[in-house]
């Protein structure tokens, strides 16, 4: 038997397995039954033992058939930088504000990550931070996060 | 004859020009909120409640109904063009709406989507005025283990319409085991919560969907070695071809929505989902679904819009909510003194008929607006994708933030988003873990109260027809494609 599972989709379905596992364990020290019906511990350990059941024989069914989907997505590089730069965006909203935060966030990506022009960069970053401050903060009334300088 | 001389009074009342301007606000306000993930009608409808008190109750529930139903054709814009569902039930239109939009179709997906949306937002006002109290009765023999029933179709329906059945499973399971993160609405017990007060509510619906599709189609995006290029939006209206693929789908999905929006608790997101599996099982290409079928557009997008003139029949005929949303409504008319159920009919008949009329104008206003503006809509795409998608995380970031106020949402967004992304990267579909978490909870509370019923004995599920006819289908849902595959085989061996 030729296994062909990539090397993603084998992280992948191990991290739904260790989440299934982590459910049971947890799931065990909770009220399983209280009378004719399942208590609160119930579903979560049936869930944790069919999402491992299920992943594991997902996995072994796509090694056998041999697809490489992955293949074809192209390189990680870029997403994973892109996850670094929402990240940062997101740990500034709190202390830097919405507004400022997602604007250095989309710079970051328009100038740095996409190569893209300063000028240009910087008018369509500024532009869609004040449009998405106008509409939900203004417009909707969703108190979003002001940095110290009053934005 | 009554109905006729009740609807002539009802359009008499819709067509003066306050109710006139309500009727436009609303289903304008609808669509912008419709768009924006994180607002949904009901937080619309909850703002704008304590504007109308005092106010004239009709204007005020056309207002809401026009909000409520216009938001399913918001929910269109961005799942097509930039793959963020603005709504929940919008979720399945990203799906193939999105594909079509990166195939320079953008125009064709949003005109068909307008074009069903008030196909089947006019069917369902046709189905509420004449067949609301009839229906409603018969959404009552829906008891707790016929709700089960249909969870675990709706689950293994979907799971099996997609590439890899084990896949789909397992992400669908994973759902449901997301949805038990908080406290147990049965017992009070806090699970999965890890002392974090902001875990006690779960995990948010609008998390995990503008995660898995917003999130992750941009990761998915930016990760191809050229993203794709956008030249072409396409017509708006469709061709005769396109017509003669979305008719019956629009029809189909018109009744799915209607029957699903009719019972209590399950709405428009369930109907779109169920829309949407029909669609494929019974396509002739069903290898097209996924990859940009017209049919994959029309079946959901009439099923959600269907879905909330479906929601409005409870609501009016028993004073039960079909939704969320018509949960407000229901408020909004309790505090304007008047009580929905049974009496609602006789007793305020000009209320009732005067916004069933204005369902009908509501919905033409919606066609209107939308033709003309999908094409300009679908000019968005043209934006080079490296200005486009900066935005877009933005806008997702904005969209979860504003729906708890807490910043821990944002970053289970990012959490999300990356497993959306490795699941894109290695075709596990996310449309069924979304299915999963928003079923969970009914899933949970009626196997409860179907095993208290029957004194813990699951013979419940088997012994009453609907329960039973509807795990037969489960089951069938998840063996014939294994089936059809055996067969396949054995012909090919033959051959």
């Amino acid at each position: 038997m030729k296994l062909k599972a990539t090397a993603g989709e084998i992280f992948l379905g191990s991290v739904f397995v260790c989440v299934g596992f982590f459910w049971i364990v947890t799931a065990i020290r909770l009220p399983i039954w209280d009378g004719f019906a399942p208590s609160s511990g119930f579903l979560p350990l049936v869930y944790g033992v069919m999402l491992i059941g299920l992943s594991a024989a997902a996995l072994v069914f796509e090694a056998n058939s041999g697809n490489q989907s992955a293949e074809l997505a192209g390189p990680v590089q870029r997403p994973v930088m892109v996850i670094a730069t929402l990240a940062a965006g997101a740990a500034g909203v709190d202390p830097a504000g919405f507004a400022v935060s997602m604007f250095l966030m989309m710079l970051l990506l328009f100038s740095v990550i996409e190569k893209l022009p300063l000028l240009p960069s910087v008018l369509v970053s500024s532009g869609f931070a004040l449009i998405l401050t106008l509409v939900f903060r203004t417009w909707l009334g969703v108190p979003l996060p002001i940095g110290p300088w009053g934005f | 004859m009554s109905v006729v001389t009740d609807l002539a009074a009802g359009f008499a009342g819709a067509l003066t020009p306050w109710n006139l301007l309500m009727c436009f606000a609303g289903v304008f306000a609808g669509q912008i909120v419709g768009a924006l993930p994180g607002i949904g009608p009901s937080s619309a409808i909850a703002l704008l409640l304590p504007l109308t008190f005092g106010g004239d109750p009709t204007s005020a529930i056309i207002l809401f109904a026009g909000i409520y139903y216009g938001a399913q054709y918001g929910g269109t814009l961005t799942s097509v063009l930039i793959s963020v569902p603005g709504e929940p039930s919008s979720v399945m239109t990203s799906i193939d709406g999105h594909q079509m939009a990166l195939q320079g179709r953008a125009g064709t997906a949003l005109g068909i989507a307008a074009i069903g949306s008030f196909i089947a937002g006019t069917l369902a006002t046709l189905g509420l005025m004449l067949l609301a109290p009839p229906l409603a009765r018969a959404a009552l023999a829906f008891g707790p283990p016929e709700y089960f029933a249909l969870v675990v179709l709706g689950l293994t329906a979907l799971a099996a319409v997609g590439g890899s059945v084990l896949k789909g499973l397992a992400t669908g399971v994973f759902g449901l085991l997301v949805s038990t993160v908080g406290i147990d609405q049965q017992t009070g017990v806090a699970r999965f919560a890890f002392d974090k007060i902001w875990l006690l509510d779960g995990v948010g619906f609008i998390v995990l969907t503008v995660a898995l599709f917003g999130i992750g189609e941009v990761l998915s995006s930016v990760g191809k070695p050229t993203p794709p290029p956008i030249t072409n939006v396409g017509k708006v209206l469709p061709t005769r071809a396109v017509w003669k693929r979305s008719r019956m789908p629009i029809l189909r999905g018109s009744l799915i929505g209607f029957l699903v929006g009719v019972l209590p608790a399950t709405g428009a997101t369930i109907a779109s989902f169920l829309a949407y599996i029909v669609e494929k099982k019974i396509a002739k290409n069903p290898e097209e679904f996924g990859k940009g079928a017209i049919e994959g557009v029309a079946g959901p997008e009439a099923s959600n819009n269907a879905a909330a003139g479906g929601a409005m029949v409870p609501m009016l005929a028993l004073g039960v909510p079909g939704s969320g949303t018509t949960a407000i409504i229901l408020g909004a008319l309790i505090m304007f003194g008047i009580r929905p159920g049974p009496e609602l009919f006789d007793k305020n008949a000009a209320l009732v008929w005067t916004v069933i009329a204005s369902m009908y104008i509501g919905n033409i206003m919606l066609l209107v607006m939308n033709l003309p503006l999908a094409g300009l809509f679908a000019q968005l795409l043209r934006v080079p994708y490296p200005y486009l998608y900066p935005p877009i995380l933005a806008l997702c970031v904005a969209g979860v933030y504003s729906q708890a106020n807490s910043i821990e949402d944002v970053w289970m967004l990012l959490g999300f988003g990356v497993v959306g992304w490795l699941m894109m990267r290695h075709d596990w579909p996310a449309a069924p873990m979304v299915l999963g978490l928003v079923l969970g909870v009914i899933f949970e509370n009626s196997l409860r109260q179907s095993l208290t019923l029957s004194h813990g004995s699951i013979g419940i599920f088997f012994t009453r027809p609907i329960s039973a006819l509807l795990l037969v289908c489960a089951l069938a849902a998840v063996l014939a494609p294994w089936i059809m595959k055996l067969l396949q085989s054995s012909k090919a061996a033959r051959a």
